[in-house]
């Protein structure tokens, strides 16, 4: 198991994950055996581009995928195999225990209820409250995420409030039912970026004020680096690396993470010539033997294309996916 | 909400007017009534005589005119055969018509969008499949052919139910089959591809998130928010369904407006056709303006809210 | 030398239905309100704002696609107008767009090579140059490999797709190219490569670009000027370098401060990371005076009640707001 500190009881321990999807007779393997575990409190970052697998994991975890996912390997949380339980358990452990919110909050929300009743709704379903008491949470739990004027608001609906607004709205319903595990799926990619901040620091804030453990999801490792302790770098359904946020974006070691780190432009340096990765993600589902960024990868080598890498720890928190490095 | 119904109140007028003026025209440019009603060999004198008793010969618009002068007075016209007031004939009928239109209506809700949003929970199932197949068969079959199979089954092999007539409950049961069988199939297939639509929304996955179980999900998300379409859909239907099923009308020999029409438009009747198609129009034009007053209730986006505007 | 594109006093308004009584005024969206801006041959200016700023607006009255409300855009001395006729149409082969989502851009029924061909069929009919030639090399110049030519949108991933976009624009060696957010939809690793293609394609075809973003890093790293829009108008201006190393709006520096670099310091806290209040306003009630004093943490009465002019606080650095001296002189090391 990898992990930051040798933590003999973490929150989430996620073992073996592998998600597969059926599709018009054949099975395409998305998410190759994923291992990460959580302490409590604890921030993390899954960081990736399209095709990786950092939302599928969550969605796989919690059971969102549908019919046609086959999930397998193991996945525990207070002393119980998530991937074992029935529907219905498992909707008694999200919102409760484990919340989720979503990249575009506009559509996450129902378009025909006001947004009062919707997080009332959290609150009667996790908590049991009901009438005045739900009212006086929701207007506290308003509050909490900072949305100004919160009695007028909570008659509105979605669509007369603006994106920033209703990702407030949708972490507040998180809140409502006191989870342990907070999980933000691409939270500020759809928000402007003064409300970017806004939010990132809302968060933030709302973790060390409740003590909940943060899973940040996003393809823009500037955000990651925000509010992360803890960074996992994601490729084509595997972690490729995982270190400390500091040391991730120092001392990173797979050519993927040097590669994503270099492809961003900075805002203070002198203009230069980017680096690019070459080629393209390959197609989720396709079988490839070896290593999966070896077809991009400078530096790539006959046993490359042949072995697998596995994640293996280098340094005391740092954990790197990658054949040639781990042979020498 | 207000600015919404009024402007929506005054197209329907518009279109009840349009309704009319074109039907009127249209039965005068299409064939000379007097020619109809006297029989084609009648004396020319007995033919002009019978225009000019009538009006026909005066010119379209002053016709036209007089009509509306005389609606505004209760005045409908008479029917050319027999003299009785057009509205009465028409309003005579409407009861028979209800009596198939309401129980088909119904059923049409009641079998038509639980069957649709099954198919839609269980999309691609084998289950979706047979309910969409006796979809396409109900929604494709014309009503007559299914009609007179029905007669054909049921009351001439089986002998069990008459085939046609007025005089009982019994007689009332083919011809609303016939109706619910075509009605139920078209609001299946709306209602799953409304639900469908909106199963596929991100608010539903978020709302699963939150831990409802599933039922609430479908119950409390999806449902409300499907109801719109199925809504309209639903409306269009109960105003079809008034205006008179005429081919089942006139297959079970059901004296309803439908029946009445047809046969007063091919006798020229024009009073008795205007009357009719006045009728039906502002019966399809009423439920239109209810389906849109009971969207504006459900979507909160169309309603001009004071609500919470930043 | 002149400049290539000229725009002055531009302004575009929208009339939408208003939540009053249904007899009163409508309300009127200033998209673009009063917009001064040139380009010159050969340079690239970055239009940078949030959502509601006018942006994509002012990319479409630069085409000519819409018709502005008041003022004037130039292109090569000649007036630009939505008009479309002979004229409009003609100009198409000199300005060209590429647009934020490539799929939606391309034609779903045509292949690669036929799109970029398109283009050559309709403006050169008299075949004075090989349309497949010319496209060919054009696919190929932008990174496009053989195999790729005959295959349909859906069958190219995201950065192929935009490639393609970029191919069918540039085909016809038009003189300007605005880019409206063309790397928003794409990968990490593939915006970098699509930024480097634009930056050498640039200097091969001597473009003028005229390049919107929300992204600043971008900007900094592609464009010799920026102008940083806040509902409908132009609040700073200069070159990228000065301004996104000395900014001098409020708005300009929370901007900036919003950017987030990894490696530096996490943000909550004392960084020096300004967080405005508020959210980025309706563009239909603009805020009297200076449109940004709600948000501002500087702004004083008279910023309430005074529209600020642009003022020139450096080699073409100019900035729209009425506190500037105190801020630009003040301690912004």
């Amino acid at each position: 198991m990898i992990s930051n500190v040798v933590d003999c009881n973490p929150l989430l321990s996620i073992s073996e994950l592998r998600i597969a999807f059926d599709q018009r007779g054949h099975t395409s393997e998305v998410l190759h055996g994923v291992d990460l575990q959580i302490a409590r409190g604890e921030s993390i970052g899954l960081v990736g581009e399209s095709g990786c697998g950092k939302s599928v994991t969550w969605l796989g975890v919690l059971g969102l995928l549908g019919q046609q996912a086959r999930v397998t390997g193991s996945v525990k949380f207070q002393g119980r195999d998530l991937l074992g339980l029935s529907d219905t358990e498992l909707s008694q452990i999200r919102g409760r225990k484990i919340a989720m919110i979503f990249q575009d909050p506009s559509s996450s929300l129902n378009p025909a209820q006001r947004i009062g009743a919707q997080i009332a709704e959290s609150l009667s379903l996790h908590r049991g409250l009901r009438g005045a008491q739900a009212k006086a949470e929701v207007l506290a739990l308003l509050d909490q995420v900072e949305i100004p004027d919160a009695k007028r608001r909570m008659g509105a609906y979605p669509h007369e409030l603006s994106g920033g607004m209703n990702q407030r709205v949708m972490i507040a319903m998180a809140l409502a039912g006191q989870p342990d595990l907070l999980i933000a799926d691409e939270p500020t990619t759809a928000l402007d970026a003064t409300v970017q901040a806004q939010i990132l620091v809302l968060l933030d804030t709302i973790r060390r004020e409740t003590g909940m453990a943060l899973v940040t999801i996003s393809h823009d490792l500037g955000v990651i680096s925000e509010i992360c302790e803890r960074v996992l770098v994601m490729y084509a359904g595997s972690i490729i690396e995982s270190a400390p946020s500091q040391i991730l974006f120092s001392a990173a070691q797979h050519p993927y993470s040097l590669g994503l780190l270099a492809a961003m432009p900075a805002l203070d340096a002198e203009v230069h010539r980017l680096t690019t990765i070459r080629g393209s993600i390959p197609q989720p589902g396709q079988r490839i033997q070896g290593c999966r960024f070896e077809a991009r990868c400078d530096f790539a080598q006959e046993a490359c294309r042949v072995n697998a890498p596995v994640l293996k720890t280098i340094a005391v928190g740092h954990a790197l996916a990658c054949t040639r490095k781990l042979a020498a | 909400m207000g600015r919404y119904m009024l402007s929506r109140s005054l197209r329907a007028l518009l279109t009840i007017f349009l309704v009319v003026g074109f039907a009127f025209t249209i039965l005068r440019l299409s064939g000379d009534p007097a020619m109809m009603i006297l029989s084609a060999d009648a004396p020319p004198e007995a033919i002009a005589a019978f225009r000019e008793s009538w009006g026909l010969d005066a010119p379209l618009w002053q016709q036209f005119w007089g009509y509306l002068l005389n609606i505004f007075h209760g005045n409908f016209g008479v029917s050319m055969r027999d003299a009785s007031p057009a509205m009465g004939l028409v309003l005579e009928a409407v009861p028979a018509t209800l009596a198939l239109a309401l129980p088909a209506f119904a059923l049409n809700l009641l079998i038509g969008i639980p069957a649709g949003i099954f198919a839609a929970l269980h999309r691609n199932s084998w289950m979706d499949r047979v309910v969409m197949s006796f979809s396409v068969a109900g929604h494709t079959l014309p009503s007559f052919v299914l009609g007179l199979l029905l007669v054909l089954i049921f009351a001439v092999s089986l002998g069990w139910l008459p085939s046609g007539g007025f005089s009982g409950l019994e007689h009332a049961v083919l011809p609303i089959l016939t109706l619910t069988v075509g009605g139920a199939a078209v609001l299946a297939r709306y209602t799953r591809s409304s639900m469908l639509e909106v199963l596929g929304q991100p608010y539903i996955r978020a709302a699963s998130a939150k831990g409802l179980r599933w039922s609430q999900v479908v119950v409390r998300h999806a449902l409300p928010n499907a109801a719109l379409p199925i809504i309209t859909i639903a409306g269009l239907m109960l105003g079809g369904l008034i205006a008179g099923a005429v081919v089942v009308e006139s297959v079970f020999s059901w004296p309803g407006i439908g029946r009445l029409t047809v046969s007063a438009v091919g006798n020229r009747d024009l009073a008795v056709v205007q009357a009719a198609l006045l009728l039906i129009t502002v019966s399809m034009v009423a439920t239109n303006l209810l389906v849109d007053a009971i969207y504006c209730l459900f979507d909160p986006r169309l309603r001009a809210d004071s609500g919470a505007h930043q | 030398m002149t400049a290539l594109l000229n725009v002055k006093g531009l302004q575009r308004h929208f009339f939408v239905e208003g939540k009053k009584e249904w007899l009163a005024e409508k309300n009127i969206l200033r998209a673009v309100d009063g917009v001064t801006l040139s380009v010159q041959r050969g340079q690239t200016l970055g239009i940078v704002g949030e959502s509601g700023c006018g942006k994509s607006t002012m990319a479409k009255l630069v085409l000519g696609l819409i018709p502005a409300t008041a003022g004037s855009v130039e292109f090569d001395g000649k007036p630009v107008t939505a008009q479309r006729n002979q004229a409009w149409r003609a100009a198409r082969r000199h300005m060209q767009m590429v647009y934020q989502d490539p799929l939606g851009a391309l034609d779903r029924r045509l292949t690669a090579l036929e799109q970029v061909t398109e283009p050559l069929q309709i403006h050169d009919k008299h075949g004075e140059i090989k349309p497949l030639v010319a496209a060919q090399s054009m696919m190929r110049a932008v990174g496009l490999t053989d195999n790729l030519f005959k295959r349909y949108p859906h069958e190219l991933s995201g950065g192929q797709r935009q490639r393609v976009v970029l191919a069918r624009a540039l085909v016809l060696k038009p003189s300007l190219l605005v880019c409206d957010e063309p790397i928003s939809a794409l990968d990490v690793s593939v915006q970098a490569q699509v930024i480097n293609l634009l930056a050498d394609l640039r200097q091969q075809m001597n473009l003028t670009m005229l390049f919107i973003s929300h992204d600043l890093r971008v900007v900094r790293h592609i464009c010799d000027e920026v102008a940083v829009m806040y509902l409908g108008r132009i609040i700073e201006q200069g070159s990228a370098k000065e301004v996104l190393s000395h900014p001098a709006h409020p708005y300009t520096r929370a901007l900036i401060s919003a950017v987030s670099t990894p490696g530096a310091k996490p943000a909550t806290g004392g960084s020096g990371r300004i967080i405005l209040k508020g959210e980025p306003p309706n563009p239909v009630n603009i805020p009297t005076g200076c449109s940004f004093h709600p948000r501002c943490a500087l702004a004083t009465a008279h910023c309430k009640t005074a529209v600020p002019v642009a003022t020139r606080i450096g080699d073409s650095h100019t900035v729209s707001c009425h506190l500037h001296t105190m801020i630009h002189h003040g301690a912004s090391a």
